[in-house]
């Protein structure tokens, strides 16, 4: 959709934009053109980019946030006012609607097109699908429309929800509906987990957000390590499904040089070795980061006890910096109801306990940090094990006069009662 | 804007907040609840008191949070049985339970989330 500098703007006398029309250069779609287009049927959207164009002029945001429920609903409604209403004023209430999307985002034609009719009728028939926050968004409705949108969802079997303090709507990857990689059920864990703690989205009550994230295997197509709470995500324990013939194949074809650039060396516990045209792995010292599957998907697969891995903590920030999730539960079967229910109890435990002890706007991470994971683990009543690391150590050695008694190196002059030491600041951080 | 209670007449903004907060009565409280649509019954009075006496001594609106917490939870002691308190309250005040005790208990508007996206 390149477009040609000649004809920018010229079919929308109402707009002036020069220095959005900048973003319509080069070859990829833009979202300028989408709106441009679109603004001819609704004349807020015109309004909406001239704000916006005024906006990137003098490097000010024009919105104000303020509080709009539909009855019954704590959230599914980030309300918006424009602070430029008396020049346009059909952007004075322009509020968005968050929708829960179905598993793995996966729509049907007819669907997408009954919620795309919905939005045109009552806003201003904007969607924005799927960005990192996992819900469907809905943009551009005035305090009636909002409402009236709200309950023609609703009809139409769509509901909203995962705004504010609350659990946000889940996003999963389409694991073993479309991929061959994942370890188990993710469309099913997030529909069950969807309509378990369905209240939780409807109505914020938290400390703040959390986030739910799934993801079938270590390759993580949802983003779930960076960008949630709580990732779930697909393991398996014992040794991985080694086909030798593919395994002879594949080095036949590519080359041993290949495969000892792109396997072998690559693998960052370095656990693969190859004897003649055989892989051998040793299991026990695999990390589970799949590299070697990608790189020889015929010839190599998960092991075939699987399960899911439980972490948590992932965050921007806000309290403390950025942080990725650290593990939880090592390993969890996530096959049978009792699973299920195992899932359920223990996040109902982890949001017991951060819900009753954590400050405001602190997520789950920071309150972890703060609190320490021994006294966490200790409240959710979860067993600690060694493989709940949060970073992994970069020296391999320790400072060993601050462990040793006082009397190791000769005489004794005090004895630290209390070890009081900072604790290790991580290299990335600083 | 301003509606009538006992023949004076009181300061509301749009939304029904108080202008001057000293005005509060429970008869204003009442009028305001008319205004909204909501029959007042000993739930909604006890929870007004509860927003008066904790704006009092914290000088800030009670949250969700903590109506879930400090009174869910001596209702039932699962996390689970908290959360039915919520659905409660939200049958007593359909549209956004905070803001319209915050409204009916003569406190400020409570202020939108920083951090709602």
């Amino acid at each position: 959709m390149a477009k040609k500098k000649d004809d920018k703007g010229t079919n929308n006398p109402g707009l002036n934009t020069p220095l959005l029309d900048e973003l319509e250069a080069g070859p990829w779609p833009s979202f300028v053109s989408d709106l441009k287009q679109w603004s001819k049927t609704k004349p807020q959207v015109a309004q909406l980019l001239n704000q916006l164009e005024e906006s990137y002029e003098n490097r000010w945001n024009y919105w104000t946030g303020t509080v709009l429920n539909v009855s019954g609903y704590g959230g599914g409604v980030i309300a918006r006012l424009s602070d430029k209403a008396d020049k346009y004023p059909d952007l004075a209430e322009f509020h968005t609607i968050r929708i829960i999307p179905p598993p793995g985002f996966v729509y049907s034609t007819e669907r997408l097109r009954n919620l795309a009719d919905i939005c045109e009728k009552h806003g201003a028939g904007i969607l924005q699908l799927h960005g990192l926050t996992g819900d469907a968004l809905a943009l551009g409705f005035d305090n009636e429309g909002t409402f009236a949108a709200a309950e023609d969802l609703m009809a139409n079997g769509w509901d909203l929800g995962g705004s504010g303090a609350a659990l946000r709507s889940l996003q999963c990857c389409v694991g073993q509906a479309r991929c061959e990689m994942a370890c188990f059920d993710t469309m099913k864990t997030s529909r069950f987990l969807t309509n378990h703690y369905i209240d939780f989205l409807h109505r914020p009550e938290f400390m703040y957000k959390f986030k739910i994230k799934i993801s079938g295997c270590a390759n993580d197509c949802a983003n779930a390590m960076i960008g949630s709470d709580m990732p779930i995500i697909g393991t398996w324990r014992g040794p991985m499904q080694i086909d030798h013939e593919k395994v002879a194949e594949y080095i036949e074809e590519k080359g041993v040089e290949h495969v000892i650039d792109n396997v072998i060396t690559r693998c960052p516990t370095h656990c693969i070795s190859l004897k003649g045209k055989e892989l051998v792995i040793d299991d026990e010292n695999c990390v589970r980061c799949m590299h070697c599957i990608n790189v020889m998907h015929k010839a190599l697969k998960p092991g075939k006890d699987q399960g899911v891995t439980i972490c948590l903590g992932a965050k921007r920030t806000l309290k403390i910096g950025d942080t990725m999730s650290s593990v939880i539960v090592p390993f969890l079967k996530l096959e049978t109801d009792e699973d299920f229910e195992n899932l359920t109890d223990l996040i109902d435990r982890m949001w017991e306990f951060w819900n009753d002890n954590g400050m405001d706007h602190e997520r789950i991470g920071e309150f972890i940090a703060r609190v320490g994971l021994g006294t966490f683990l200790e409240g959710c009543g979860i067993e600690p094990d060694p493989r709940m690391v949060q970073s992994t150590r970069t020296s391999p050695y320790i400072n060993f006069e601050e462990l040793a008694p006082g009397d190791f190196e000769g005489e004794q002059t005090q004895q630290p009662k209390v070890w009081n030491r900072e604790p290790e600041s991580r290299e990335s951080s600083s | 804007m301003a509606i009538e209670v006992n023949g004076k007449m009181i300061e509301i903004d749009e939304e029904g907040f108080l202008v001057d907060r000293d005005d509060w009565s429970e008869e204003v409280s009442e009028a305001i609840a008319n205004r909204d649509g909501i029959d007042l019954k000993d739930e909604h009075v006890g929870l007004i008191d509860y927003f008066r006496d904790y704006y009092e001594e914290h000088q800030v609106h009670p949250t969700m949070h903590v109506l879930v917490q400090r009174i869910g939870g001596k209702i039932g002691k699962k996390f689970r049985e908290h959360k039915e308190y919520e659905k409660f309250l939200y049958m007593l005040f359909p549209s956004d339970p905070v803001s319209e005790l915050c409204k009916l208990a003569g406190l400020p508007k409570p202020l939108p989330s920083e951090h709602d996206g």
